[in-house]
């Protein structure tokens, strides 16, 4: 009897009840500074219609939508800088509804200045990684001249990864089924303020996503994606650099591929020279069941010798960003492998130093960072350019 | 008819075949032909060969190849009756248990009893040997995807003996025609994994018709993905421009061979024809990027990032000129654009082919049309084939 006035009252007319609209801002989040463009979600719930619905940005208006969805795309600029966004909803007999969030800026030891230099380093002794060293135990060289440490931090710091996994046709099967499984783990195994992209390239890019907290966010829309084509390895290595530059924090690249690169638009000389103008860190899981078979190939774009070069400035930009290189000879070690480095990215060092001998001349400072400790191995960005 | 340039060149592919397995080596299943020998052979379950067939009883018999040469007549006249698939699965069946366990031997044997019934059937009307030179072609392929190298060498050796007795016994320019697309088709296989040997089918092409499209790109192709010599690639492209001076993708590809021989100014004029000219499909797309790439590479970055800008009014989306036009404004610090494009390529929709892909494969248009005449040719000569069949043969075979 209760269920049945329950819906009786449901199915009422309610122009006797108070009118109401509900606003929520789904998207951005409180938790990150906006940069650059900035996507904006709310979602209306209302008993009467809505006529309109408006974005305001630091008080002024970004936007009027007069039905869902009500997404917009503003453009905040470069600034760090505290951000507020209202959206408002205005519906029939002048009710309206509200819904107020502001964004952070980022705070001073998190932000990179254009001369703090930040390095993530990795430090290990026979093969595990060290975990209780302090500041006073490492030595940074610019161009060998010592610099003094202006910010030490161990542990967690967040992260925005590009998850770049080959799709191409070679991939196809359980190599690809693996590769997925890698990113889920390391995406399921993110913290809060971590954020990951999925870009699944072959000659050319078959899916991306936003960057996401969210799992199902980033491996929901892949049921029946098929891998197929050629691999171009530089052009969404660049990409992916040039994604993270908007980012802040520690920014990584995983690229996950089983071939070399056939032909890409750019070459690797100009990715190395982005990376090397990026402070994100590259890590390349090479697949290699059956041995090297990269040694020698030709294409119709490169000779044998050119593509042996390309490798090895792939090799080289893994190397001077403070990455590495894994080689995988079995499907079963991909995913452990894609844990592995968020692993090993929890447990790095973030040293930051203030260069003495800046000229803005866009020439290569070579950074050396040492442990005064016996049998350490150091990994950590191989320098940067004064620019 | 006597196989005087066949031979060559089955001789000059056995020793890269000479480490690959038998299929017999590799499988040997209830299935298999091969199980004839030792007297195990049982029809595949999924698809029973049809009751006209006595393999099994031809290899048992007494004058055995007489057997089989009736076998490959009673199919012949199948052709254009039954299931395509199940054909040539007959007929690749016959010739496993035809070359047996000595396929040397026994090739040039079988390919003189195939040749026989052509040669005899051609007589009454050489058009007939269109749907049979097709036939052998996609026994080629056939033997192929079963792994049965030896019989892939037959079905090539047989595709070049048919096209030559069709040319011999039709004449004109038109069976010349014909038989330089069966060829090219098959030297479009070839290149896969015999590619010396499908240059020299493509030559072959040549010699028959001198316009074929395919044959000059397939050359060039071929130096192409070698790594040249791009002086040898020049020449087979300036060949195919005498004959098609219109030829989208023989300019693109004379303009990136140019720049490779250090002649800038010529592949610069090159690429800006095509880009004049109306549409956006790959060739216009990759002339972009290699034209926008010369400017960059002489220092050129505003024409570059003009030229790529340009092109992707007209071509959309498309996600190489957006990264390519994002590297650009990165390098000239307007890091504004660069993002704004590295977002628009991660948004974009992936295309058919890539264009530098479809650059890196074999030219397949040009083939796929040949392949396409061909086979209409061959399904308007089915008849014609069933007629002779039916009135030079004795009666059907049929336990």
């Amino acid at each position: 009897m209760s269920a049945l006035v329950a819906l009786l009252l449901l199915a009422m007319p309610q122009t006797n009840l108070e009118a109401k609209i509900e606003v929520a801002i789904l998207q951005p989040s409180t938790l990150q500074a906006a940069f650059g463009d900035v996507d904006v979600e709310a979602q209306v719930h209302a008993d009467r219609k809505i006529l309109e619905v408006e974005l305001f940005v630091d008080d002024r208006s970004r936007g009027l939508l007069d039905g869902p969805p009500y997404r917009w795309r503003v453009d905040v600029g470069q600034e760090n800088v505290e951000h507020r966004f209202r959206v408002e909803a205005r519906g029939e007999l002048g009710t309206t509804g509200t819904s107020t969030i502001v964004t952070p800026r980022i705070r001073v030891d998190e932000e990179v200045n254009v001369q703090l230099q930040q390095l993530y380093v990795t430090v290990t002794r026979s093969d595990s990684r060290v975990l209780d060293l302090s500041e006073h135990d490492f030595r940074v060289f610019d161009n060998g001249r010592r610099e003094p440490l202006v910010t030490f931090a161990r542990g967690d710091v967040p992260l925005t990864a590009v998850l770049l996994v080959d799709s191409s046709v070679s991939m196809k099967g359980e190599r690809l089924a693996s590769g997925l499984r890698g990113a889920e783990a390391f995406v399921a195994s993110m913290k809060p303020l971590d954020e990951a992209m999925l870009l699944l390239f072959s000659d050319q890019i078959l899916h991306a996503t936003a960057f996401t907290q969210q799992t199902d966010a980033l491996l929901e829309p892949l049921a029946g994606l098929e891998a197929d084509g050629n691999t171009a390895i530089n052009d969404h290595v660049y990409l992916a650099l040039k994604l993270l530059d908007a980012r802040q924090g520690r920014r990584v690249v995983v690229l996950f591929t089983d071939g070399a690169d056939l032909h890409s638009v750019l070459g690797m000389e100009e990715v190395l020279w982005k990376a090397r103008r990026s402070q994100a860190l590259i890590y390349w899981l090479r697949l290699d069941e059956g041995g090297s078979r990269y040694t020698s190939f030709a294409t119709a774009w490169r000779d044998a010798p050119a593509n042996r070069a390309e490798l090895e400035m792939l090799e080289e930009s893994v190397i001077q960003s403070g990455g590495r290189i894994a080689t995988l000879t079995s499907v079963n070690a991909i995913e452990p492998a894609f844990r592995e480095i968020l692993l090993e990215l929890r447990e790095q060092y973030v040293l930051g130093f203030y260069p003495s001998s800046v000229r803005n001349d866009g020439s290569w400072h070579h950074v050396n960072v040492r442990v005064e400790r016996s049998g350490m191995k150091v990994r950590a960005r191989g320098g940067y350019v004064d620019f | 008819m006597r196989r005087t340039w066949a031979r060559p060149l089955l001789v000059s592919l056995l020793p890269a075949l000479a480490a690959l397995p038998l299929a017999a080596q590799e499988s040997r299943t209830s299935s298999d032909p091969w199980a004839i020998l030792d007297g195990t052979y049982r029809p595949p379950p999924e698809a029973p060969p049809p009751p006209w067939v006595r393999t099994q009883e031809l290899i048992e018999a007494s004058g055995e190849w007489k057997a089989l040469g009736e076998t490959y007549r009673q199919s012949l006249e199948r052709l254009g009756k039954d299931d395509r698939g199940a054909l040539l699965k007959v007929v690749a069946d016959l010739e496993v248990v035809a070359i047996a366990d000595q396929p040397e031997r026994r090739m040039p044997r079988l390919a003189e009893l195939q040749l026989d019934v052509a040669r005899e059937l051609a007589r009454h009307d050489p058009e007939i040997l269109v749907p049979v030179f097709q036939l052998h072609h996609d026994l080629y392929l056939q033997h192929r995807s079963s792994r049965q190298w030896y019989l892939l060498l037959h079905s090539v050796s047989m595709v070049r003996e048919l096209a030559a007795l069709y040319v011999k016994e039709a004449a004109g320019t038109g069976a010349k025609m014909n038989a330089a697309r069966i060829l090219a088709s098959l030297a479009g296989h070839l290149q896969a994994g015999q590619q010396p040997a499908s240059v020299k089918l493509f030559e072959e092409v040549l010699a028959l018709d001198p316009s074929n499209e395919s044959a000059y790109l397939g050359i060039a192709a071929h130096y192409e993905k070698r790594g040249g010599p791009a002086e040898q690639v020049v020449a087979w492209l300036k060949r195919l421009l005498q004959v098609y001076p219109e030829h989208r993708e023989g300019r693109l590809r004379l303009a990136v061979n140019k720049l490779r021989l250090g002649k800038a100014d010529e592949a610069a004029a090159l690429f800006a024809a095509l880009l004049e000219e109306p549409g956006s499909d790959w060739v216009y797309r990759l002339a972009a990027q290699e034209a926008a790439r010369l400017h960059a590479r002489r220092g050129r970055i505003e024409k570059a990032i003009a030229l790529l800008e340009k092109a992707l009014e007209r071509a959309g989306g498309d996600q190489k000129l957006c990264i390519q036009l994002a590297f650009l404004y990165d390098r000239n610090r307007q890091s504004f654009d660069a993002h704004r494009l590295a977002e628009l390529a991660r948004g974009g929709e992936p295309a058919a082919e890539a264009p530098r892909g479809r650059y890196n494969g074999w030219p397949h248009e040009a083939l796929d049309h040949d392949r396409e005449e061909l086979r209409r040719l061959a399904e308007s000569r089915v008849q014609l084939l069933a007629r002779v069949l039916g009135r030079a043969a004795g009666p059907e075979v049929n336990p």
